[in-house]
């Protein structure tokens, strides 16, 4: 057997996938040289195909990443066939974003839709970017650069028609927003006291939105690719949809995101400042930070709510999981930060009174 | 008459055994589960030995919050109330004053779950 062949991935969706291309391409053959399955992921399942297509215009040899939905999953994501079609607006407006090349819409043949897209370079891992080697300059230069993606992705507007399965928000996006994670909770039936007083503060100090743009709805250290200390790709858009661009910003900076490196605000990364000036690069205004660390709370309010929903997976029985059950138990980690930031920004606000 | 060793011993000393005997043979990527295993130990050996901070918070929450129509069953009875109330507004007018009472009992399941969270948040 060939050294490079290696196929510890689904050889199944491979094979399927190598027929797929072959069709879409009008190639004469598809060679798949190696399938490996990607890290990452605990809703969808990444497989990295490194193939080789004769004949068509599509001849020569090709790293691509396939997605598709692994068995378990949220109910709040978005498909695959969605996904793809986000991917292709995010393409479009200039986000970097892994190239989306072609959509699998599955009518039984394999029993799930996929999608296949260029493989991006680098590595999405938080730690090295968190605790690793770059200094100051670099961090800002890194900082700078996601604002700018932000800015960019921000740009897209509704209605989009290709993007018309997204759902406006109900009301301003933060209104929205309480509304669905009181909807989730009830859902779920077992009554959260600090979620709830942190809900009701957000209700009654929600901005008032002033746009609803395309949002990526989990933008946050370890889900974006850095290679060779730049910016190389936006990955992970199941939770993509219309809201308050600064609900972006405000997951990116959320205490709960920072790897344990809470003075360094975005991301455990570095400061607010240098993504501000990336951000106003592109958008050509000043980003209004005084609201950020309301939608950092709210960040964290979400992140709470999808603790919840994971360890109740383990807690219903549905998938019984020692990492899910452990979610079970961060909830009070989160709840600290949820009370903790609120009264930071209520200290403040008395103090400037 | 109480069994020897107790409930938290055991979790102690099985939970050395894990992380100083077996761990080192187990290969890379079991590392993960091993160390999640040891972490679900930890907090089950806290929770044994924990002293009963977390019920005088709760009382505390509910004894401020409700006076004398608290329930004495503790949070657990009374946590869909305390929801409801927080949401229809109830306690719009004190919500700092709650956030306090509710601080020092997420602080006690901390204390529980993870002890050194508390400590990076600068409280103990």
């Amino acid at each position: 057997m060939d050294a490079n062949k290696e196929t510890t991935g689904t050889p199944d969706i491979a094979a399927f996938a190598a027929a797929f291309l072959k069709k879409e391409t009008g190639a004469d053959g598809v060679e798949i040289h190696s399938c490996k399955r990607l890290g990452g992921g605990a809703i969808q399942e990444n497989l990295a195909l490194d193939l080789n297509v004769t004949g068509g215009p599509w001849a020569g040899r090709h790293e691509l990443v396939l997605r598709t939905d692994s068995p378990s999953s949220l109910a709040v994501s978005l498909g695959r066939a969605e996904e793809f079609a986000v991917l292709k607006a995010a393409f479009g407006a200039g986000v970097k974003v892994p190239e989306p090349l072609w959509l699998h819409r599955d009518a039984g043949e394999l029993g799930k839709d996929f999608y296949l897209m260029r493989k991006a370079g680098g590595s999405a891992a938080a730690r090295p970017l968190v605790r690793g080697d770059l200094t100051t300059d670099e961090r800002d230069a890194l900082l700078f650069e996601l604002g700018g993606e932000l800015a960019k992705l921000h740009t897209v507007r509704p209605p989009v028609a290709s993007l018309d399965f997204l759902p406006l928000p109900d009301g301003t996006p933060a209104q929205s927003r309480v509304a669905e994670y009181r909807r989730l909770i009830d859902a779920i039936g077992r009554p959260q006291p600090t979620l709830e007083w942190a809900l009701r503060w957000l209700e009654l100090n929600a901005p008032a939105s002033t746009e609803t743009t395309l949002t990526h709805g989990d933008f946050r250290t370890g889900n974006y690719m850095v290679e060779n200390k730049h910016l190389s790709a936006v990955l992970d858009w199941e939770f993509a949809g219309w809201s308050d661009p600064m609900e972006d910003l405000g997951w990116l900076c959320a205490r709960c995101w920072r790897f344990g490196a809470w003075e360094h605000e975005v991301g455990g990364v570095g400061g607010t400042a240098a993504l501000a000036r990336g951000y106003a690069s592109i958008s050509g205004k000043p980003v209004d930070l005084s609201l950020l660390p309301y939608w950092e709370v709210m960040g964290i309010m979400r992140w709470a709510v999808i603790a919840l929903m994971q360890a109740e997976r383990h807690l219903s029985g549905e998938q019984p999981s020692l990492e899910l059950a452990l979610t079970g138990r961060m909830l009070p980690e989160i709840e600290l930060d949820l009370i903790q930031e609120i009264q930071t920004i209520e200290k403040e606000r008395a103090r400037h009174a | 008459m109480r069994s020897l060793p107790t409930a938290a011993e055991l979790l102690k000393i099985a939970r050395e055994g894990l992380l100083n005997e077996l761990l080192p043979h187990l290969p890379k990527e079991h590392h993960y589960t091993a160390l999640m295993a040891a972490n679900a130990l930890a907090i089950s050996m806290r929770e044994i030995q924990a002293d009963d901070g977390q019920h005088k918070a709760e009382a505390a929450l509910l004894h401020e919050l409700y006076g004398s129509a608290a329930p004495d069953e503790g949070m657990d009875a009374l946590a869909g109330h305390l929801a409801h109330d927080l949401r229809a507004g109830r306690f719009d007018a004190r919500l700092d004053a709650v956030g306090e009472l509710l601080l020092a009992e997420v602080t006690a399941r901390l204390r529980v779950s993870n002890p050194k969270y508390l400590k990076q948040a600068g409280l103990n």
